[in-house]
């Protein structure tokens, strides 16, 4: 009897290993720092280890620990940490793991853009664009319809095309008509450090 | 505000492809995360949490206590 629960938990815990770099994707889409999002991962994944016998095994642990890690987001004060700018650290991250400028200060734009939308758009983005979960999955994740998921999503690519356009027409013609102030300090960043690999662009 | 108008056929073609570029992108930020696998901290983390479950509440004997499928040495 204990034996079985013993190996039960023994596959729960190697599933939810397997799905700890997913976890701590997704938090970091939701918060933006990296150090919060991991924080938030750890609390979501030992929430779900607490949680196991509630877990049906078979059914999808993915969406499952999603659930979870996305409710402590929003019952908890950290629903406060997106309103902060794009974490430079993360922003620095991105210049330093790209060999081509151009498609650095892109991802760049496409992050500070990301960090512009509504929470529940952005969810749903990266849920769906980037975390490989189907709608219906999202939609059971985020507690709501499959339709409503579509529209956030269809809403999301929407505003994030709107918004790269206009900073990156801001930065190749005249960085100071369209950038926004985060954005201006990220590009002082990558310019001092892209100065000490090569000349500016 | 700037001069594309919203239904020629080349601004559609265009925006099918910014639109994939971006399903491209936000992958790649996603990725640049889930690639790095998972951190010992978690590891210890989830490890300390089931070392728990052995010496606590259920009796489980002492062999699972020695099983770590996370393969960290």
């Amino acid at each position: 009897m204990t034996v079985a629960t013993d190996l039960d938990d023994e596959q729960f815990k190697a599933e939810l290993i397997e799905l700890i770099p997913h976890l701590r994707a997704f938090a970091r889409s939701l918060c933006g720092n990296a150090a919060q999002a991991d924080d938030l991962a750890q609390d979501a994944m030992l929430k779900a280890w607490k949680a196991r016998e509630s877990y049906e095994p078979g059914t999808n642990l993915k969406a499952w620990s999603f659930t979870i890690l996305r409710n402590l987001f929003y019952s908890e004060k950290r629903r406060s940490w997106r309103s902060q700018p794009l974490d430079p650290e993360v922003a620095e991250a991105t210049l330093v793991a790209n060999d081509n400028p151009d498609a650095a200060i892109e991802l760049l734009a496409l992050r500070n853009a990301l960090s512009k939308l509504p929470d529940d758009q952005r969810e749903a983005l990266i849920l769906v664009g980037a975390g490989g979960l189907t709608y219906d999955e999202v939609a059971e994740i985020c507690g709501c319809a499959i339709g409503t998921i579509k529209s956030r999503v269809s809403r999301a690519r929407k505003t994030l095309l709107e918004l790269v356009d206009e900073n990156s027409t801001g930065f190749n013609s005249d960085p100071d008509l369209q950038a926004s102030d985060t954005l201006e300090e990220i590009m002082a960043e990558a310019h001092a450090l892209s100065g000490g690999a090569r000349g500016s662009g | 505000m700037s001069n594309q108008s919203p239904n020629s056929p080349e601004d559609q073609g265009g925006r099918r492809q910014r639109t994939k570029r971006l399903g491209d992108q936000l992958r790649r930020i996603y990725d640049s995360v889930a690639n790095e696998g998972a951190p010992d901290d978690f590891l210890q983390l989830l490890d300390q949490a089931d070392q728990k479950r052995g010496a606590g509440g259920k009796d489980t004997g002492m062999s699972g206590r020695r099983n770590d499928p996370s393969g960290e040495e």
